[in-house]
């Protein structure tokens, strides 16, 4: 699965720490979302969605 | 764009990653002191290697229930797949070594056990075996998701 979310942490400036802090996880897991190699569960791609204010599917797209 | 701001506190991960340190800081100086008493001749009662063998498994449970709400998703899948992969991979190499190990060439190295301490000798080789696959796997599961 493909992701936007290095595009969109660049665009508010943020570090990988910045995000695993408002996210709650580890800056381990967001290097592993941000190279496409790990896929969120759906609670953690919600909350994806609601800290960047943008609907799943335009952060998330299939590759299939 | 509004940056967020960074906060001085212990992340979850960090407590969760000092727990285990403390684990095994604590598991090393159990064997330390056992590893001295053996040394020492100082012969510990069954009773007391029992109660603490129970109060020491309890306890490991606790802490393990801790560490595993303290960590993130991506961390427990890691840990899910290194058990699965990595435990079973490490039962086979053990089950195959053991298979082809000369009885003669064990009994040279650790004596005329009575069969309750082969028990407990397959069972460690086991335990160190699946250990190793799981590091292996877990360490695996990280790097590959790191580039």
């Amino acid at each position: 699965m493909k992701n936007r979310l290095k595009v969109l942490r660049a665009e508010r400036d943020w570090s990988q720490a910045d995000l695993a802090e408002a996210l709650q996880v580890s800056r381990q897991t967001i290097n592993a979302l941000e190279t496409g190699k790990y896929d969120p569960s759906l609670p953690l791609a919600f909350k994806i969605a609601r800290l960047f204010g943008q609907p799943i599917e335009t952060i998330f797209q299939d590759e299939a | 764009m509004e940056k967020i701001e960074a906060r001085k506190v212990v992340s979850r991960e960090e407590i969760a990653q000092r727990i285990l340190v403390g684990c095994g800081v604590f598991g090393g100086l159990v064997g330390a002191g056992g590893a001295l008493a053996n040394r020492l001749e100082i012969q510990i009662p069954m009773p007391v290697i029992a109660v603490g063998t129970v109060i020491t498994l309890m306890v490991m449970a606790g802490v393990t229930a801790i560490y595993w709400r303290m960590i993130d998703e991506a961390a427990r899948e890691a840990h899910k797949f290194a058990w699965f992969w990595g435990g079973m991979a490490g039962a086979a190499v053990a089950l195959m070594i053991g298979a082809v190990t000369d009885s003669a060439w064990l009994t040279a190295m650790y004596g005329d056990l009575k069969p309750a301490g082969w028990l407990i000798l397959g069972m460690g080789g086991l335990l160190i075996a699946q250990t190793i696959g799981y590091g292996l796997a877990w360490a695996g599961w990280w790097l590959i998701r790191q580039r």
